[in-house]
């Protein structure tokens, strides 16, 4: 089976490609309701995080980690969906680490390497990341991980009004 | 962003029954406003508080107590408040998770201090509880005994005030300061004081106070108002993160700093400059330096502002007052006599034009400090010359000059000097734009008392007692007009009070690093000189150190010789009994009496938390913090504002159930305006109060005690001296001493108002009296302080329309900004805010001085004078792992880290059990050593050291190193975390106390730094740096030989670069001293045998390296500071596409001095580099459209024009596509 992740269909949201980082392959899920402004990060390595990284391996080699896009600091928009040519990924400064950031509104930085914790700035909460897996062909995104201690409270009912 | 803002996050209806209540940000001195929302009801789940704010995270909220009830709390950055609008930082952001939570998940509360207690053995279980009846008791015997204070007739005679030593926080609320000081001042009369952070009660800027300047005469939306920002020792995005975010941002930046803080690299990513000096200590040569230059290059003949206009409010230029007026009186009277002058007079101190002076050269300040004159000379330009702004004519920067404690904690009169002269030379005069200041690190909470007790206390003869002890010498009187008038005229205790007075010398000693020589005293009292010139005791003299807030023992500096010194004076007298045998009163006060008895000294630590200092104190007493009563401070633009009460103190075990039955007794007995019972605090046996309510019930068993009463009489039987003391003392909540210090703090003019301490100016405090008055002056008697609550709900600082569900009660967080400015029409005082509501409120545009038309003067304060020291600090010792060590504090943490030490948010990041503080180290230095992040390292200087866990940072040069201040050691013991004072930066950092305005270096250190300790891992440090910026190391540089073949090399090789280990066939250039252009932007440059290229190596160093230069034409490109890699393809697209070369570098051969404009630019190869532009994913992005070029000047500035040759000019105009203006 070959996942070419510019062809993948996610079941309920549809991928858009928002730009190329360094270090792979960036998505953005612009359709569906729950995991609408998340994005996927296609990375060669799997992080070493505590509680486990999340990431699930790629058919066609590597991983895929996934997180929400709003920053939770005021909830600017960290990743934009590729429409925009202005609006590039903000990741590629680093490249020899997994960092989304500085938000473009007030320079948070997470670090996607350790389950999306702060790094710098104003943001009291780590970066929400989304649960993953592989059926067949489809990328699935199928809940907010709680469960890890990076995450200690689940972020979901409170900042993130499903289907707002 | 307000689009996304809205889709994300609508505004939904609160909760049905939620209480707003107003406070503000605990932490730093912005001071953002905040409301705390409570829902009164046990099952509400979390989510229903997001109503009452739009964006609510986890971190905001808690399950808190209220009076007895148990809430639902969220604290929330207040989007109407007009300082922050809803913005905030990580601090303040996640204060919810800081309250005081009885769910027992919240190990913050769990630690908090919960009762009295007496140290019965050394170790964390040698603390037994007191009850507060026996507290107060022991505490007034203890200080009676150390102040020697005995009935003598009608009154108490003090016969030693000296011997109780306070260190006191400066910040922790007004009533709070002004109860304690009513005490320690008025009663006792004790010199022996020291605000938190420093060993004295100096002033942090008595410099620019000369100047004619206070640090806190500006307000953010003057920051707004500036073109350029010269960042001094301070890292506002990180620490004063809302200011920064709100009233910097997209400012040109100017960073003096050693380290690439975030500010930095956001200055870099923008198109700022970063000056890294080397050395520390040298800042106001430095700055003395851009000066001199500013005059030479700009051809200054008269300050800036001054010119010919009336911009200074009918200023004239201010008079040389350095001659011939030296039989002034006061000490700032006397300063000013022999440093103060005016233009000319700063023209000679720097010696403008002339070639053979050397020390305030560019060249000699750039060897001194290590910073590259290249990047001194782009500063002149920046800081003073004519540019184009937006569209208008071309004009000078309005400049803004922010520093904090890297300016303040060291050389602190030099350095402020020279920032407060080179901001009167630039025209910035606290006008919009305009102005010198400090950002601030706490917010102020001072008020000192001026209650009179003679009738009371008699402490008149400690003047003799202490007088060749207690030298008159340097003092500061920070307020001109209350200058201390030392003549035997002014009553004993008014002069104490104006002494700043070195606290650590009478606790600790002199230090030795100083010479302490004996001089000869007619009273036969040890007696030193220093070799700064200061006078003091020989011996520490302070019996009693009682200690209220703050980790004076790991905060102070040199603090490793200090507790050594500490320990042997709480062992003194080794044949007694060291801790009293048992917790009854009669134990403790005889056991430590004896010690004091003995020239041994007991310590007394009063606080929230338990702090390593608490290891060492032989009485803990618990109190009360924010939220927990009602206090008022203000921030640090002058923004008084209250902070309620809104969540329960931490209860005892034994209180709790005491508690529920005095409100099942009784509940009605005592409520409140708002319909709530009060919690009965004042009944509790245990648990925290409020400082001002500890320091009254000791004052108040104080005279009991002089009646000879063996116990708290019941008030019927009160003595004499029980009433006098419970009259002096009356303050039933806070409210009463709110009201009591709107008559009788000192400093103010208008009745002995307080708030003339509020940094005001004479006459605009007598306004601000009548305001304050009105404000606090209305007791009616609630726990609220209501007269403010009245005050605010006045029109203008409302919000909503009453009819607002979350916002019904109308208060908003603004606060009022003083000093007020006039009347309304209804001849109530109107306060200065930020903005002009319906033209009611007009604010005071100039510096608060100028329109008091205060003389501003420059002042002098020579480099001779510290050079010495200065060399001391920065000398290079043998070891070549010897670094600078200097200290500050990191985003996410507070201070001393109270709460930071045990939230989980905090604890992900810096782990609980960390050995040592964080020592953040070059990269390159590090790799060098073998030493890697998470590495357990040993920080040596003169057989005093600290522990850190090692992080690899490129922001900090190599040959320094950075710790966090303050981070305690901790390790488990027995299940528990216990702290230790192996992890303080200050166990090293010299023992220097400024002579002029005493503040102690506590950044200046030099240390060995050794690896002790594999890879500490569990868990581990977080793998990537704090940094605004893209990494510069992890890029690496790319260089081509010429043969155009790829020649890889590290960051380590820049050294070797550096040092001329150079493949063959390379060879180097750099600027023109003969270093790298920057070390932060990592541009170097390597001339091949036959022709120049230049080879980037950093995103973020070439874009600010292209930036820069092309802006030292009279250029500015706009850019984007979020996307640094963006800006960096649109350069390299721009050199591309173009064809033509924009990197420009001074010509290493052309000459240039120190006096001339002759520094000629050369233009690089564009096909030299064609090859390394190419995008690696084949992209071509970004457009040169997007680069939006502006500001296209260069005809009329003469000077920086003259550096270009014709053809240069031509190949620019033609490239840019620029026209002739």
């Amino acid at each position: 089976m070959t996942i070419g992740l510019e062809e993948v269909e996610l079941a309920d949201s549809t991928l858009t490609v928002a730009g190329i980082a360094k270090y792979g392959v960036f998505y953005f899920f612009r359709d569906g309701d729950r995991f609408r402004n998340s994005f996927v990060v296609r990375i060669n390595k799997e992080p070493d995080v505590p509680g486990g990284s999340g990431a699930i391996a790629h058919p066609a080699g590597g991983f895929l980690i996934a997180f929400s896009s709003v920053c939770t600091h005021m909830g600017c928009l960290l990743v934009q969906p590729a429409d925009d040519p202005a609006n590039q990924p903000p990741l590629s400064g680093y490249p020899d680490e997994l960092v989304c950031g500085p938000c473009p509104c007030h320079g948070t930085i997470f670090d996607l390497s350790r389950g999306g914790v702060v790094v710098l700035g104003p943001a009291t909460q780590n970066l929400p990341q989304l649960k993953l897996r592989i059926e067949g062909d489809q990328l699935i995104a199928y809940k907010w991980w709680q469960e890890r201690p990076y995450q200690h409270e689940d972020p979901r009912e409170e900042i993130w009004p499903a289907g707002a | 962003m307000a689009e996304v803002f809205e889709r994300q996050f609508p505004q939904r209806d609160p909760p049905v029954d939620v209480k707003r209540i107003t406070t503000g940000c605990q932490y730093c001195a912005v001071g953002c406003g905040y409301n705390a929302f409570l829902v009164f009801d046990d099952g509400v789940p979390t989510e229903t508080l997001q109503g009452i704010s739009r964006f609510i995270t986890p971190a905001m909220t808690n399950v808190a107590n209220y009076k007895g009830r148990r809430v639902r709390a969220a604290v929330v950055p207040d989007l109407r408040c007009d300082l922050n609008k809803g913005n905030h930082s990580v601090r303040g952001g996640s204060q919810g998770k800081n309250l005081v939570t009885s769910t027992g998940r919240d190990r913050s509360t769990a630690q908090r201090l919960k009762s009295p207690q007496v140290r019965l053995q050394d170790g964390p279980d040698g603390l037994v509880d007191l009850t507060w009846d026996k507290l107060n008791d022991v505490m007034a015997q203890l200080v009676m005994h150390a102040a020697d204070i005995k009935v003598s007739g009608e009154k108490a005679k003090v016969g030693r005030p000296g011997g109780l030593g306070v260190k006191l926080y400066e910040y922790q609320y007004l009533e709070n300061t002004y109860a304690a000081t009513k005490l320690i001042y008025s009663a006792i009369g004790t010199p022996n004081v020291a605000y938190h952070d420093r060993p004295s009660v100096a002033g942090s800027s008595p410099a620019l106070e000369d100047v004619g300047f206070r640090p806190h005469d500006f307000s953010y939306d003057d920051l707004r108002a500036a073109d350029v920002i010269l960042f001094i020792g301070t890292n506002p995005y990180e620490n004063q993160s809302v200011c920064f975010m709100q009233s910097c941002v997209g400012k040109e930046m100017i960073v003096l700093d050693p380290r690439e803080t975030a500010t930095a690299q956001y200055a870099l990513a923008t198109g700022g400059l970063h000056l890294p000096p080397t050395a520390l200590g040298a800042d106001s040569l430095v700055i003395y330096a851009l000066a001199r230059a500013i005059i030479e290059r700009e051809g200054l003949a008269e300050p800036i502002g001054f010119e010919g206009s009336n911009a200074l409010g009918g200023h004239e230029h201010p008079p040389d007052l350095s001659a011939g007026q030296q039989n002034k009186k006061t000490q700032s009277e006397k300063r000013r006599a022999s440093r103060a002058t005016n233009f000319d007079g700063l023209k000679q101190f720097l010696s403008v034009g002339d070639d053979t002076s050397t020390t305030y050269t560019l060249a000699n300040a750039a060897t001194i400090s290590g910073i590259d004159r290249a990047l001194l000379e782009e500063a002149v330009w920046r800081l003073a010359a004519r540019r184009q702004f937006e569209t208008g004519p071309l004009r000078r920067p309005k400049v803004a000059l922010i520093y904090e404690k890297g300016a303040i904690w060291g050389f602190n009169f030099h350095n402020i000097a020279a920032i407060g002269s080179l901001g009167l030379l630039l025209g910035s005069y606290s006008m919009p734009g305009r102005l010198v200041g400090r950002v601030g690190g706490h917010q102020k909470g001072w008020a000192e008392s001026k209650a009179d007790l003679k009738e009371v206390f008699d402490n008149s003869d400690k003047l003799d007692a202490y007088n060749e002890g207690y030298p008159f010498r340097n003092v500061v009187d920070q307020y001109e007009d209350k200058a201390l008038k030392v003549t035997s005229s002014i009553p004993a205790a008014e002069r104490f009070l104006y002494v700043h007075h070195n606290l650590d010398t009478h606790v600790f000693g002199p230090p030795p690093e100083l010479n302490p020589q004996p001089i000869p005293s007619s009273t036969g009292a040890g007696v030193v000189r220093l070799d700064n010139g200061v006078t003091t005791v020989a011996n520490p003299d302070v019996l009693l150190l009682w200690i209220i807030g703050g980790n004076y023992l790991g905060q102070t500096n040199d603090c490793h010789r200090k507790r050594g010194v500490l320990h042997d004076r709480r062992t003194a007298g080794a044949d007694h009994v060291r801790y009293p045998a048992t917790a009854s009163v009669r134990d403790i006060v005889q056991t430590l009496t004896r010690r004091m008895l003995d020239g041994g000294l007991v310590m007394v630590h009063q606080d929230i938390f338990p702090q390593p200092t608490t290891n060492e104190a032989d009485l803990v007493i618990p109190a009360a913090g924010w939220g927990e009563d009602t206090f008022c401070r203000y921030n640090a633009e002058r923004r008084l504002k209250l902070y309620d009460r809104f969540q329960d103190m931490p209860l005892h075990k034994k209180d709790r159930a005491k508690l529920i039955e005095l409100q099942n007794r009784d509940p009605m007995k005592k409520i409140t305006r708002d319909g709530e019972p009060a919690l009965r605090i004042d009944k509790l046996a245990h648990s925290p109060k409020p400082d001002w309510m500890i320091i009254r019930d000791v004052a108040r068993a104080i005279g009991w005690r002089l009646d000879g009463a063996k116990k708290r009489p019941k008030p019927a039987d009160r003595g004499p001296f029980a009433q006098k003391l419970v009259a002096a003392f009356p303050w039933v909540n806070s409210s009463d001493v709110a009201d009591e210090m709107a008559r009788l703090s000192h400093r103010g003019l208008a009745g002995g108002n307080m708030l003339g301490d509020i940094y005001l100016y004479g006459k605009s405090a007598r306004i601000d009296s009548e305001v304050f008055h009105r404000v606090l002056g209305k007791k009616v008697g609630s726990e609220r302080h209501d007269g403010m609550s009245a005050f605010l709900l006045r029109d203008g600082y409302t919000v909503g329309d009453g009819k607002d569900p979350v916002y019904g009660n109308g208060i908003a967080t603004n606060g009022i900004m003083l000093p007020a400015v006039g009347k309304d029409e209804n001849g109530e005082p109107i306060p200065e805010t930020g903005d002009d509501r319906d033209g009611k409120v007009k604010r005071i545009q100039g510096t608060l001085s100028v329109p008091h038309r205060k003389p501003l003067y420059f002042v002098k304060a020579p480099w001779s004078e510290i050079e010495s020291d200065f060399q001391r600090v920065n000398q290079q010792g043998v070891d070549p792992d010897e670094v600078f060590v200097t200290n500050g504090r990191f985003n996410h943490l507070w201070n001393n880290m109270f709460h930071h030490l045990r939230n989980d948010y905090t604890s992900e990041r810096y782990p609980e059990d960390l050995p040592g503080t964080i020592l953040e180290i070059n990269r390159a230095w590090a790799d060098a050593r073998q030493i890697r992040t998470d590495d357990i390292v040993d920080v040596g200087s003169g057989g005093h050291s600290f522990r850190a866990v090692a992080s690899l940072q490129d922001s900090v040069p190599e040959g320094g190193a950075f710790a966090m201040f303050s981070y305690p050691a901790r390790q488990h013991q027995a299940g528990q975390l216990a702290f230790n004072f192996q992890g303080y930066a200050n166990n090293i950092t010299d023992g220097y106390a400024d002579g002029i305005n005493p503040i102690a270096a506590l950044k200046y250190a030099r240390a060995v730094v050794k690896k002790t300790g594999e890879n500490y891992q569990s868990p581990r440090l977080p793998g990537v740096p704090r940094r605004l910026g893209p990494s510069h190391a992890s890029r690496g540089i790319i260089v081509r030989d010429q043969n155009n073949e790829l020649f890889p090399i590290s960051a380590g090789f820049v050294t070797d670069l550096d040092a001329g280990h150079l493949p063959d066939g390379l060879r180097t250039e750099f600027s023109d001293n003969g270093t790298m252009l920057s070390d932060e932007a990592r541009v170097v440059v390597i001339r091949p045998t036959d022709r120049w290229r230049i080879i980037d190596f950093s995103a973020a160093g070439m874009a600010a390296y292209f930036i820069r230069m092309i802006d030292s034409t009279p250029r500015v490109l706009s850019v984007a500071w979020s996307y640094p890699d963006r800006v960096v393809w649109e350069m390299r697209e721009l050199i591309v596409t173009k064809g033509l070369p924009r990197a420009l570098i001074p010509d290493p051969s052309g000459g240039a001095s120190e006096h001339s404009n002759s520094t000629r630019l050369l233009f690089l190869d564009p096909d030299a580099f064609v090859g390394e532009l190419a995008d690696p994913n084949g992209h071509r992005r970004g457009a040169l459209s997007k680069f939006k070029i502006r500001n296209m000047i260069y005809k009329q500035n003469q000077s920086t024009i003259d550096r270009w040759q014709p053809a240069e000019i031509a190949r620019v105009q033609e490239f840019l596509d620029i026209t002739d203006p």
